[in-house]
């Protein structure tokens, strides 16, 4: 079975309310392959699914727990924190259903058992929601399952932050925006040498501003995929920082259904110490949409030695009645002109490399939480951080 | 010598590869049907006989045939392959005459042919040596005086094997070995014909060398094997056209090239592929570049209803360099254009660099599938891939799907693509003075792909123009 423990999985759905729909999705877990076509002839799997598969962890928390961080500021009204499978504060609820409306199980194996095993939480009204979820216990497999629904002209914002100190955390995500609707996610994944896993489907008639940020996973997998309506339009930023031995696989795939759609992506990995990161997508204008535009850019920096870097932004034109179509691609170490303009400034190497990869890596409105991550490892990478003199 | 021929089921075994892409049918169903279709050990066999081959060569056959069964079909391989009328074929016809050392004593009908495709002219104008190769077996061979007094070997595949066994078994197959995937194996086990090229060390060839390819009589198929050695040190500039009349049946082409450039050895590859359409061309092309040897692929894909081509080139040894220029036109619906190169840089200071154009219309398709991959301990090296595509109307369409790997950090990989279509500005500028549509969309076009253009022999820069302004003729209105 893999990922989770299968004695312990079947009891603990069977504890669950809807446990038969359950049965039935775990029996779909069971039956899917991880991945069916390969990535790439020289590379298989961009993702090592194996490193999943080799888990067996369980839905209860047990053993040695760590202290969870939790957040000083509550950045929105409706909130909810989940430590270790358990709601511990907040003003939303999770219900027991265990499916998605706007995914189908069978879009991968680990959808399944994500939907199988974890709550519901739905947000469907207009407002700023902010979910904090949590694992701290080795060996816990910790799923959650996210319904957002935008109706016409409704305003969402979604700030989702996962931090798992232990064991491994999934998030299923599907969200829906109606025509003049805005709906802007958020998407941190602060690991510890764990595990995460997200998959995300968002159909969109309004407008989508997606920002991810994933780092400290050693194995971690995130798949977004959004479809553009008539007029629709989308701008995403997808992050990804490897430390240590971590392996990342950020995905995020644009599908233009209607026409004068419109979308713009940002992909940005840094790979330090002997981690992996994979940053791709799909940008794809069906013969559906025509007069619609894409842009992906992609790009990566390798700061150590050991450090993998894989970027491949893919472009599916299927109408050549196009506004614009276009992606970009790079992978490499810190520029050494860049380097080299800063220290004929008086900055010494390191230094200037810190700031360049500071400059490079982090954001406007980047929340604390993230902005202390990228800190402490750039710290410890040697790159410290100079306060500005007056 | 008598008139041999094997007759095989090429349209079975296509077709039952593509029922077998993501297991849907069973070994033992694949086996059953391939073996049906005329392809087992005894045809093989049979072959090898038939080409008195030395043992290793009918071994290294069996081993492609054991393969080809083995190999699961790639899942990016375009499912109308197998809709094609590809129906019996003999695979290895033996031509009627004897190889012929000049051009006068070849027969007035088969010359005529080789005289509209422009290759006895152009042979003794420009090229230095020529191996045509018709029906399969090369009946003209002629390689000039002075090249052979340089110690230049370059003869066809068959004469090869047979006069240098040796030399032959040390890379044939080597670089592109038959467990790469399945039609490389199937490649293997059928190969015929051909061209084999040894140039020696410091030996530089001035004059471009030319392997005219020729799909003959209809239900013919082709498994041409070119093999190319560049001893250290030395420069050659080959040049593969490929061109077929109007055949009633769909044709299946699965050829393989394989260039070898040992250390400072410069290797400049031209292919232009002419086919008519109902040839389906799969080609293998990969190279090996030593240290500070360079590779450099041109690539005109005109031609042919479906074509799948990846010029590749594994950068082994310190300082070497590799670009690969390909342009591809898919015209008609149906038209499925699958090109995209393929640089490994294994070694530091390793240079590649890639553009590829292609240009759409009246419903073609135009795939670019690219790799660069730098391994570890590939320190410096240098990528850079370009990759446009030219959409002419609406119903076209175009996908990119390049992968840049890096496992070094020292590393320097950048890609850009950029996918677009005809632009209204400049068609409006060169119509207000007063140049029409199609003159104007041609001009355009041929805008497009100069990067290309400048890099091709002068008489080939001008069949390609001739083309493609021949193609905008059919283009309906501009998009």
């Amino acid at each position: 079975m893999g990922v989770v423990d299968p004695d312990e999985v079947t009891r603990y759905i069977s504890s669950l309310p809807e446990s038969n729909k359950r049965k039935e999705l775990l029996k779909l877990f069971i039956e899917l392959p991880y991945q069916r076509v390969n990535d790439s002839p020289t590379l298989k799997h961009y993702t090592e699914w194996e490193e999943y598969d080799r888990l067996s962890l369980s839905l209860r928390a047990q053993g040695e727990r760590i202290r969870p961080i939790l957040p000083l500021l509550k950045p929105a009204d409706k909130y909810v924190i989940i430590v270790d499978n358990e709601v511990i504060e907040g003003n939303l609820d999770l219900s027991s259903e265990p499916y998605n409306s706007v995914i189908s199980p069978s879009s991968e194996k680990l959808v399944a058992l994500t939907l199988a095993t974890a709550g519901k939480l739905k947000v469907t009204r207009g407002g700023k929601y902010f979910i904090y979820h949590v694992s701290t216990s080795p060996l816990l497999f910790s799923p959650l399952n996210v319904e957002v629904e935008a109706g016409k002209g409704e305003k969402i914002e979604l700030f989702y932050m996962n931090r798992v100190e232990a064991g491994m955390g999934s998030l299923v995500l599907g969200a829906r925006g109606a025509e003049g609707s805005s709906v802007k996610v958020r998407l941190v994944n602060l690991g510890n040498s764990s595990h995460f896993y997200l998959f995300s489907r968002m159909e969109i008639q309004g407008e989508l501003e997606l920002d991810v940020f994933s780092s400290g996973t050693r194995l971690g997998h995130a798949e977004i995929k959004v479809d553009l309506g008539e007029g629709a339009r989308s701008s995403f930023k997808a992050r990804a920082f490897g430390v240590r031995d971590n392996k990342i696989d950020l995905k995020v795939d644009v599908n233009h259904v209607g026409p004068y759609s419109s979308s713009q992506g940002l992909l940005k990995a840094v790979a330090a110490d002997e981690a992996y990161t994979s940053i791709r997508g799909v940008a794809s204008i069906s013969s559906s949409a025509p007069d619609s535009s894409t842009s992906i850019i992609g790009r990566s920096l390798l700061i150590s030695r050991g450090a993998k870097a894989v970027v491949t932004p893919m472009l599916e034109v299927k109408t050549g009645k196009i506004r614009e179509a276009r992606h970009s691609a790079s992978a490499s170490k810190v520029s050494e002109d860049s380097v080299f303009y800063l220290q004929s400034r008086g900055v010494d190497r390191k230094t200037a490399e810190g700031l360049i990869i500071r400059g490079f890596l982090l954001e406007e409105g980047d929340p604390s939480e993230v902005l202390q991550v990228v800190e402490e490892s750039l710290t410890k990478l040697g790159y410290t951080k100079v306060e500005p003199s007056v | 010598m008598e008139e041999q021929q094997i007759g095989l089921d090429l349209q079975e075994i296509i077709s039952a590869s593509i029922e077998a892409k993501n297991n849907r049918i069973s070994f033992d169903e694949f086996h059953e049907r391939v073996v049906r279709a005329g392809l087992r050990r005894s045809v093989i066999e049979e072959i090898s006989k038939v080409k008195s081959e030395p043992e290793w060569m009918t071994k290294l056959r069996l081993r492609g045939l054991e393969l080809f069964e083995k190999i699961p079909t790639p899942n990016w391989l375009p499912d109308a392959i197998g809709n094609l009328n590809v129906s019996e074929m003999s695979l290895y016809v033996k031509p009627s005459l004897d190889t012929k050392a000049s051009w006068d004593e070849i027969p007035p009908e088969i010359k005529r042919y080789y005289e509209e495709l422009g290759v006895p002219k152009s042979e003794r104008e420009v090229l230095g040596g020529l191996v045509a190769q018709f029906e399969s077996e090369p009946i003209y061979q002629n390689v000039k005086k002075e090249l052979a007094k340089k110690g230049v070997i370059m003869l066809s595949m068959e004469s090869a094997v047979q006069k240098y066994p040796d030399l032959v078994r040390e890379y044939y197959m080597k670089i592109f070995p038959p467990s790469d995937h399945k039609f490389a194996a199937l490649h293997a086990a059928l190969s015929s014909g051909g061209v084999f090229v040894y140039v020696p060390k410091n030996v530089r060839i001035q004059t471009p060398v030319e392997g005219f390819f020729v799909i003959g009589t209809p239900q013919e198929a082709q498994f041409e094997h070119t093999l190319l050695i560049a001893d250290e040190g030395s420069y050659i500039h080959f040049i593969e056209g490929c061109s077929a009349p109007q055949l009633t049946k769909d044709s299946f082409h699965d050829g393989m090239v394989e260039l070898y450039a040992k250390s400072n050895a410069r290797i400049k590859f031209t292919t232009i592929q002419n086919w008519s359409k109902n040839v389906i061309n799969f080609n293998n092309k990969r190279a090996w570049a030593d240290q500070g040897a360079t590779v450099e692929w041109v690539e005109g894909s005109l031609g042919a209803r479906i074509s799948v081509v990846y010029p590749t080139t594994i950068l082994r040894g310190r300082g070497a360099t590799s670009t690969s220029l390909v342009v591809t036109m898919a015209t008609a619906e149906g038209d499925w254009k699958d090109s995209g190169s393929k640089m490994i840089h294994a070694a530091p200071d390793t240079r590649s660099k890639v553009i590829n154009k292609n240009i759409g219309f009246n419903g073609g398709v135009n795939v670019y599938r690219g790799v660069i991959r730098v391994n570890k301990g590939a320190v410096n090296a240098r990528a850079y891939v370009k990759c446009d595509s030219l959409m002419l109307d609406d119903k076209t369409k175009a996908f990119t799907y390049p992968h840049n790997q890096v496992f070094e950090q020292d590393a320097d990989v950048a890609h850009e693509a950029h996918t677009l279509r005809m632009n209204e500005d400049q068609l409006f500028y060169l119509r207000t003075r007063g140049i029409g549509d199609k003159e104007a969309t041609s001009m355009l076009v041929l805008g497009f792909i100069d990067d290309i253009m400048r890099e091709l022999p002068f008489e080939y820069a001008t069949m390609l123009n001739k083309v493609i302004k021949l193609e905008i003729e059919k283009l309906g209105a501009v998009a």
